[in-house]
């Protein structure tokens, strides 16, 4: 059954999606090719349309999970989604997980849409072999690209917990604001509930994780610039490029948002199985 | 099949609900009967689980308002619940996948007798025309109990006679089948029992049989009697 409801969740949400995708991966085709050969102005515009559309996404994406939350449960929509057979947690579930995945998709297609606009860039100037050797030399020999990915690796589970986390933040005030404790002015509320929370759980978070998860030391003093050759500076640069991550606190970053998730989920249930009120 | 005791509900310092206790067996038509506000709709929601603040004790098929329960339930609420976007093949589909009991022959045969096209968008179908294809797709469930909101209360009284011919011929004969209005002429000669809800009340229950003997009057003419402005 959860399956299912994440399908039609997908299916009713998809549209919003869909455009804002195509319209940014398009510009990322058409980008290149009018920054390098179009007049001034077309290149201008061009760059602030890569821009605009970039913003346009992750607005859109928040917005679009706004609304897969308000109105597929808490408005006309939600006398559907409330009456089919299936439990309040599964409804729920499904909401999230459709939240996470929208989420993520707008992640890969903004980095799909920078690789495609990065190939036709470099094809269009002629300079593959040279960037090529330029890149294997600053990225790989000076072992900046390794570092980079570890790093990545090592922060891939919590960035995914601070999705889920973002995703659920944003259920638990809609439906806070959906309960028969607020009668007016619900959106209003939201907006204040929202912004003070953050405040509140951000202010958590210093308090009992103070220290950085990660330090780093690239010791970029020490290095003496030679004009003659940037490439060398650079390299020296990027292959002294180190950091020490704090494991201790990247895990408990990630115990401490898992705690927020799991109060938060019980605060929704408790609400939707309580004191929930649709319109 | 739907035991409700002691329920209250209120709306901040108003009173929706005040002590409803009601038995409902299968096999009848019942209306639910009452001027705007006096709290059909809200103990209909509650019933649904779209209102969960309330006090009091309720049992479907013996259970607690939720999965099992919405799992017997054939629900027309009083507005349009399908989203604009969709066109009328997306909302079967989407009833098919939800409803084991959904019988998508029967739909098709419904969307045939009204006069409907299910390729249209929801958002470009007229209000008569979302509340006809809403009750078809409500009465395709072959349901144990079917909650109907209002049905014939945004249509005109030509179209009136359609939806209630659709409902007597679609619904399972031993279901509860629960119908609010406040157009009582209309439709109280469908009506097996009656309920009048007033200010959130309960003010009478009764077989509309027993009511004709005991009164001698019509149901309409003892609804305009009791709640006289």
């Amino acid at each position: 059954m959860l399956i299912k409801l994440i399908k039609h969740d997908l299916i009713a949400t998809r549209g919003e999606f869909f455009g804002i995708y195509l319209g940014f991966l398009l510009l990322s085709i058409v980008a290149p090719f009018l920054i390098l050969n179009g007049p001034e102005w077309m290149q201008v515009l061009s760059v602030f349309s890569v821009f605009g559309v970039l913003i346009a996404i992750i607005i859109v994406t928040l917005l679009a999970v706004i609304r897969l939350f308000q109105k597929r449960l808490y408005s006309n929509e939600g006398y559907l989604t409330w009456t089919l057979p299936v439990s309040v947690k599964l409804n729920l579930l499904s909401k999230v997980i459709v939240g996470v995945i929208w989420n993520v998709t707008s992640f890969l297609v903004v980095w799909l849409g920078a690789i495609i606009a990065g190939t036709i860039f470099l094809t269009q100037l002629g300079a593959w072999n040279q960037v090529l050797d330029t890149a294997n030399i600053l990225l790989v020999k000076s072992g900046f690209l390794g570092k980079i990915f570890n790093l990545s690796l090592t922060f891939l589970p919590q960035s995914f917990v601070t999705v889920v986390y973002s995703v659920v933040f944003l259920l638990f005030v809609i439906t806070l604001i959906n309960t028969s404790w607020i009668k007016k002015g619900r959106n209003a509320i939201g907006i204040v509930i929202y912004f003070g929370l953050s405040l509140v759980i951000d202010a958590i978070t210093t308090q009992l994780i103070p220290q950085l998860p990660i330090n780093i030391n690239s010791n970029l003093a020490n290095i003496i610039i030679n004009p003659t050759d940037p490439l060398l500076s650079a390299y020296q640069a990027l292959s002294q490029f180190n950091y020490t991550i704090n494991g201790g606190v990247v895990l408990a970053m990630i115990a401490l948002q898992v705690s927020f998730i799991v109060l938060m989920s019980i605060g929704i249930l408790y609400f939707v199985e309580k004191k929930m009120e649709i319109e | 099949m739907i035991s409700i005791q002691g329920l209250k509900k209120n709306y901040g310092k108003t009173q929706a609900l005040h002590d409803v206790n009601l038995e409902l067996q299968p096999g009848k038509i019942i209306g639910l009967c009452g001027p705007n506000g006096s709290g059909k709709t809200t103990l209909i929601k509650i019933l649904n689980g779209l209102l969960n603040d309330y006090q009091g004790n309720i049992r479907i098929d013996g259970q607690e308002i939720g999965a099992h329960s919405k799992s017997l339930i054939s629900y027309l609420p009083d507005q349009t619940y399908l989203a604009g976007w969709m066109t009328g093949e997306k909302a079967i589909y989407l009833f098919k996948d939800m409803y084991s009991d959904f019988d998508e022959s029967r739909m098709r045969e419904l969307l045939l007798k009204l006069k409907l096209d299910s390729k249209q968008t929801i958002k470009t179908m007229s209000k008569g025309m979302k509340e006809k294809f809403q009750l078809a797709l409500v009465m395709s469930r072959q349901a144990s109990i079917y909650i109907l909101d209002e049905p014939i209360g945004g249509v005109d009284p030509a179209a009136r006679e359609l939806i209630l011919t659709t409902i007597l011929e679609n619904y399972n004969p031993n279901s509860i089948l629960l119908i609010s209005t406040h157009l009582i002429s209309d439709i109280e000669s469908i009506f097996d029992s009656v309920i009048f809800l007033k200010e959130g009340e309960v003010t009478l229950h009764e077989d509309v049989d027993t009511l004709r003997s005991m009164h001698g009057k019509s149901v309409d003419e003892l609804f305009r009697e009791v709640f006289k402005c």
